[in-house]
């Protein structure tokens, strides 16, 4: 199969094509050449003066409409991308479609109705607005490049969403490992919208190549980047415009001792939540944390988390793994192994069959990132306020918490792992379903994005 | 001593006709089993025991990871040692004790003969790694000096010191070599041989190192130098030393194991057997290259994780899981790399990634 992975402005046109091959499907992209780039970014800029004279409310009409039928299993470009998704990501066949339906599902008219409330009904952006002097206008950058990783389709993707709001161009730099998703989306934005779908171009390259990535930084006005702390410390480093970076970050559940007569259940969420995209986002729980004291002890929900595990491997099969990622998970599970028979209190639940997943209660409550790929360490503590200590050492990277408490704990909880550092709080079990509007690593994108201009003097009507 | 397995292996590394492998590897097994509690408890947790296996292909094979959690050997050591320390702290540090001293070193000269000196050159060896008195608790620092007093003559050296390689020292020992003709080994670490390399590059030093010297390099670069690929390096190696491609060996070996693995294209070349690079096994080693995700072996010139048995654990544990990947090639195999933790498909992290910075 061989399918198109880039997307251009329509007007763009004689570049050389290259194939990625990915097992049993090929990907055509451009050849990207930097001045393929300032090409690119010609049209984008000119295209997005006419995306500007667009109200964001039709915008976002638009863009409601292209989620919609993501969500609809019969459409021709849904049906391309669970083809040829699954070869590409390594992920399996029924989480490639379960995850389209997850991360389209966040697009619903209602989400957009969120956004545009915190753009302030986008009046900002079409005018100068305030009475008196100072008057304030926002401007979106004219043209944004956003460097993608490849972990979960759809990374990346509120980034785009925002600045077309916004009114702004964007140049999708997609990752080696998923090159094709953001491809496939914006085809379909340009389907629906041509005038939006000239203000989009996806594009795929290696990263650290200097030369095209300073062609692009030195054309745009704001650079929003997903990836490794290393990789977001050298595009800082290159890039002089307005830069956003996404780096490392990890997130774990807690799980209080008043719920754990509902045990079976909040398990089966932890573990979906793990089981989600390989664990492979930046939202999946590393840690799981159960409160001593509750009807059943933190060693016996480890087994519980094991079993549900084991369910969800079968209605959502793991991806497959490379020699590197299965010799990882075979070090992290020797590790603990080795630390039972020293006398350490860890016990294993390991899958069956291969490597599909791991589950491994260690009593030493400190926090402990997990090698990933289904695999949940369940820690004891005597009180989940304890969680203010256990954290602090990894208050910079902490994203997203998956609680199960009764509501009278909730605000307390919810404060504690506010201050240390955590980004979301959410119910364990929908960790994988950010709202549009969440305060992504602690900021808001848009306010990120826009650069207001007040204005003292006095204007005429 | 006086252990009969000792005999038994010391007389099999002697002399591998004597005695099977197979036969001596599930006494081996049984040894340890009984010998070594923490592996005992691993062997019970997969219900294996020596009476119940008759392939040493069954017999469970421990992670190189639980070298640095638990105590492995099967007598009091005489010598113990440890992975290269970084900033991790003690749990992360493998360590592996030998009870007798005299079976690492059994296998390992003979070893080193047979792909280092096949043809029984006795050279003036250049090491580019610390001493034994600088660190005592390094397998390769041992390794060297024991091959430095059996193999090397009087002039042989070290080169990196307290203060870093010096770098004066060892290019006035090259050029020395060049104007007495007689032969070197320049013996160290990849990275200290890329330091050494870029300041020939930047004084624009080249040697034309007399015939029959010859180079051994291991490990990676641990972040130590830059990181440059194997074929680089090699033609590095021609370019400044003027040593052919096929006289520089790789040695690929671990704390965790008493034996040692050597390119095989020096001895190949002497025996003038053109055939590609790849790592001999010794007879008293077997490795398998496995499937990493259901430890089935791998088909014939895939990519798997590898295993080593290997006699010279005899006082430890003899199957070792190792976290390198690697093919099966000619009679032996080739490494492909260390696994380096799973790498991050994106924004999220792993252990690895994250202890590093803490």
């Amino acid at each position: 199969m061989t399918i198109d992975a880039y997307h251009l402005p329509a007007a763009v046109s004689g570049f050389e094509t290259e194939s990625l091959s990915f097992a049993e499907v090929t990907l055509r992209v451009p050849r990207v050449t930097p001045s393929l780039l300032a090409e690119v970014i010609r049209h984008l800029e000119s295209a997005r003066e006419r995306l500007r004279k667009r109200r964001a409310e039709d915008i976002a009409a638009v863009l409601a409409e292209v989620f919609r039928r993501w969500r609809d299993r019969t459409e021709p470009l849904r049906l391309a991308a669970e083809a040829a998704l699954p070869a590409v990501t390594r992920f399996s066949q029924g989480m490639v479609a379960h995850g389209l339906d997850l991360v389209c599902g966040g697009y619903r008219p209602e989400a957009f109705k969120d956004v545009l409330e915190a753009l302030g009904g986008g009046d900002a952006l079409e005018g100068f607005v305030g009475r008196r002097t100072p008057s304030s206008r926002a401007y979106g950058p004219a043209v944004t490049a956003h460097v993608l990783a490849g972990n979960i389709p759809g990374v990346g993707l509120p980034g785009v969403v925002t600045s077309i709001l916004l009114g702004s161009a964007s140049l999708v730099k997609t990752a080696s490992a998923d090159p094709l998703f953001p491809a496939l989306w914006a085809a379909s934005v340009a389907r629906q919208d041509p005038v939006i779908g000239d203000c989009l171009a996806v594009l795929t390259w290696r990263g650290g190549r200097t030369d095209l990535e300073a062609a692009v930084f030195d054309r745009v006005d704001a650079v929003v980047a997903y990836g490794s702390d290393r990789t977001i410390q050298d595009l800082r480093a290159r890039v002089r415009c307005r830069f956003l970076g996404h780096g490392h970050r990890v997130s774990l559940g807690a799980v209080g001792r008043d719920v754990l007569s509902q045990a079976e259940e909040i398990a089966d969420r932890a573990a979906y939540d793990a089981s989600l995209f390989d664990q492979q986002g930046c939202l999946s729980p590393h840690c799981v944390y159960v409160e001593e004291g509750g009807s059943i002890g933190p060693r016996d929900f480890a087994a519980l988390v094991a079993s549900a595990l084991a369910r969800w491997a079968e209605r959502l099969p793991p991806g497959s793994l490379t020699p590197e990622e299965a010799v990882a998970i075979r070090t992290f599970r020797a590790g603990y192994e080795a630390r039972g028979l020293a006398g350490k209190d860890v016990t294993l639940f390991v899958s069956p069959r291969g490597l599909d997943w791991t589950v491994i209660y260690e009593g030493d409550p400190a926090f402990t990132p997990s090698c990933l790929f289904r695999t949940v360490v369940v820690k004891p503590v005597p009180d989940l306020a304890e969680l203010a200590s256990l954290l602090r050492p990894w208050g910079p990277y902490l994203q997203a918490a998956g609680v199960a408490v009764t509501a009278e704990r909730a605000g307390s909880l919810a404060d504690m792992l506010g201050q240390a550092g955590v980004s979301r709080i959410c119910p364990i079990g929908r960790m994988q379903m950010p709202p549009l509007t969440w305060h992504q690593d602690g900021r808001v994108l848009l306010q990120d994005l826009v650069r207001w201009t007040d204005v003292e003097i006095e204007r005429g009507r | 001593m006086g252990e009969p397995i000792v005999e038994r292996v010391l007389g099999f590394i002697r002399d591998p006709g004597r005695d099977g492998f197979d036969r001596l590897a599930l006494e081996a097994f049984a040894f340890q089993y009984a010998r070594n509690p923490a592996y005992r408890g691993f062997c019970d947790g997969r219900g294996i025991t020596p009476d119940r296996i008759t392939d040493w292909r069954e017999i469970p094979a421990l992670s190189t990871t639980a070298f640095k959690v638990l105590d492995l050997t099967c007598a009091p050591p005489e010598h113990v040692f440890f992975t290269s320390g970084t900033s991790q702290g003690a749990e992360r540090r493998g360590r592996h004790g030998f009870p007798w001293l005299e079976v690492y070193h059994a296998s390992l000269l003979p070893n080193f003969a047979t792909y280092l000196l096949p043809d029984g050159v006795r050279p003036r060896m250049l090491i580019l790694a610390p001493s034994p008195d600088l660190l005592s608790t390094s397998s390769l620092s041992h390794m060297l000096e024991v091959v430095r007093k059996t193999y090397g003559t009087e002039r042989s050296a070290y080169f990196l010191g307290a203060n870093g390689l010096d770098v004066p020292g060892l290019a006035r020992a090259l050029r020395e070599a060049e104007a007495d003709q007689e032969p070197v080994c320049l013996l160290g670490t990849s990275f200290g041989f890329v330091q050494f390399l870029d300041a020939c590059l930047s004084e624009g030093w080249r040697f034309r190192l007399p015939a029959k010297s010859r180079l051994m390099d291991t490990g990676g670069f641990k972040g130590r130098s830059r990181a440059i690929s194997r074929r680089e390096l090699m033609r590095l190696y021609t370019e400044v030393f003027g040593i052919a491609e096929a006289f520089c060996v790789n040695e690929y070996g671990m704390t965790e194991m008493g034996s040692q693995f050597y390119d095989t294209t020096l001895r190949d070349r002497l025996l003038g057997r053109p055939r590609p690079r790849f790592k001999g096994v010794p007879p008293w080693v077997r490795t398998r290259v496995l499937d990493p995700a259901t430890l089935s072996e791998a088909p014939e010139g895939a990519v798997g994780v590898l295993l080593h048995y290997d006699l010279a654990n005899c006082g430890s544990v003899m199957a070792v899981e190792t976290e390198d990947l690697g093919f099966s090639i000619g009679e032996g195999f080739e490494v492909v790399g260390r696994a380096p933790g799973a790498e991050t498909r994106g924004c999220s992290l792993t252990a690895d990634e994250l202890q590093e910075r803490r």
